[in-house]
């Protein structure tokens, strides 16, 4: 088929050409000038914004940072509580495994397991 | 040089034009479904129950069919990798890595990662190595009552397993399956080597959640092999009449477009160790506040190495079977890609059989 005649020709040429010195400049020159374009662009629409005492969506993204770090501290806090409280297994080179922890950290769902019939996590 | 008509009888012509007008109708109808977005591949579809979950991380505990009973302990947990979507393990009926595995007599389990936000942008290797995948393999004993676990990592979830183990020796395992498992990065492709020699900044790649977006996970597998998508829609064309290859086609499509955020620390420090120091290929890797080696895997190991991978090429997979202190350690190289291994007819016949086989011969049959 002339599709494949194409690729057979087309394929090793192109999977070559990505791995050249001249791409690898072309994509770091792109990612490099996209990287400063976007942080020009939010810079001025940012000074635009706060002349007008709104705010931008850079506030927002620092606001919704810190809020991501916020609940990354909670969670190393939890985790240092529950490692404190967790019972010391043997190693696997001292012998057989000890019988599972009476408590697993995180949520244990038995009983009343969350049923899904089948199908992808949204 | 004779025409169709002279090769062949009456009855095998009029055959002939009715198979083909019959194949352009399918052609037409499942064309039109396709690029109208109806009816689209239902995938991951074998029943399960979440038995753990922490964070957005959830362990998955799959249902067994009537008249399937467990044959062998312990149980399998299925560790994938971080930018992938898990169900390419449990992809359609009859193309499903956890079916197969079940019919098998396997107790089967997998940890699902969620998709990552800002929260998940500060997740390191520790968060992963440490934290989650310990407790999940607690979590899989619980629920199974088993002492232990035979865990089975693809790719980069071969990765996190391999250094999990090696970290973590109180974890309850008795063997460890890796798949594609990237270890010499010097061999990873255009991407890592640009990571590698500097020219591409990590800021510029991370977006505003701190995270590597998905479509440049996307990306960064397609530049592999600029041409795929060309030869793959010219397949979809010739095959457009076959329901079973479409829906087997938007089935694949879909998950090798549908990828996820990698998180932004954890990918820092895979292209700090791993991209630019290559620290795995050593044997030693700086994690938390030690340096986790590889020779503290001491289980039953099996490497398995996919010898058309483009993705993580067997050099990439390089000495990961030589680096690990296992007595008892084995390399598979079967003649597979990268999703080839799990996927399709050539995983069904040959690639999980063999896998299966490895698992069986360190498992007990239950009486």
């Amino acid at each position: 088929m002339a599709v494949d005649s194409a690729d057979r020709v087309l394929g090793p040429a192109s999977e070559q050409l990505v791995r050249t010195e001249g791409f690898a400049d072309v994509i770091g020159l792109v990612s490099r000038m996209r990287y400063l374009a976007l942080k020009r662009t939010e810079r001025m629409f940012r000074q635009q914004w706060h002349l007008w005492n709104l705010p931008a969506a850079t506030d927002v993204r620092r606001l919704s940072e810190q809020v991501a770090s916020l609940e990354r501290q909670v969670r190393d806090l939890t985790r240092e509580l529950e490692d404190r409280g967790r019972p010391v297994r043997a190693n696997r080179s001292n012998g057989s495994a000890p019988p599972p922890a009476s408590s697993v950290s995180g949520s244990s769902k038995g009983a009343s397991s969350t049923r899904s019939p089948g199908g992808v996590r949204a | 040089m004779p025409s169709l008509t002279e090769l062949l009888s009456p009855n095998e012509v009029v055959a002939r034009v009715r198979r083909d007008v019959e194949r352009s109708v399918l052609r037409a109808r499942n064309g039109i479904k396709h690029v109208a977005g109806i009816d689209r591949a239902q995938v991951g579809l074998t029943p399960k129950d979440t038995v753990w979950d922490r964070h957005k991380v959830q362990l998955w505990h799959y249902r067994r069919p009537e008249g399937c009973p467990v044959r062998f302990d312990p149980p399998i947990l299925l560790v994938m990798s971080l930018v992938s979507r898990s169900y390419v393990l449990d992809l359609r009926p009859g193309n499903s890595v956890v079916e197969f595995l079940i019919g098998e007599g396997f107790d089967v389990y997998m940890l699902d990662w969620g998709v990552p936000d800002e929260v998940e942008s500060g997740n390191t290797l520790e968060t992963y190595c440490d934290e989650y995948l310990p407790r999940a393999v607690e979590a899989v004993c619980e629920d199974s009552g088993s002492p232990d676990v035979t865990m089975w990592g693809y790719c980069f979830g071969g990765l996190l397993s391999v250094l999990s183990v090696a970290g973590n020796p109180q974890m309850p395992i008795r063997n460890l399956l890796v798949m594609a498992t990237p270890t010499d990065f010097r061999h990873m492709g255009p991407m890592s080597s640009m990571l590698q020699q500097g020219r591409i900044e990590l800021d510029s790649i991370v977006d505003e959640t701190g995270n590597v977006p998905a479509d440049v996970i996307r990306g960064s597998f397609k530049v592999l092999k600029p041409t795929a998508d060309l030869s793959s829609y010219a397949n979809l064309w010739e095959n457009l009449w076959n329901d079973e290859f479409v829906e087997g086609y938007q089935a694949m499509t879909q998950w090798a477009n549908d990828h996820i955020p990698f998180p932004g620390a954890c990918f820092r420090q895979t292209a700090e160790l791993f991209n630019r120091g290559n620290h795995l290929a050593g044997g030693e890797v700086r994690l938390g506040r030690r340096t986790v080696r590889l020779a503290d895997v001491t289980v039953p190991f099996l490497n398995v190495v996919g010898e058309a991978d483009h993705i993580v090429p067997p050099d990439a997979v390089g000495a990961l079977a030589s680096l690990v202190g296992s007595a008892d350690v084995e390399e598979l190289r079967l003649p597979a890609g990268h999703v080839g291994l799990v996927v399709g007819k050539g995983a069904r016949r040959r690639t999980l059989p063999a896998m299966a086989d490895w698992v069986r011969r360190h498992s007990e049959a239950r009486s």
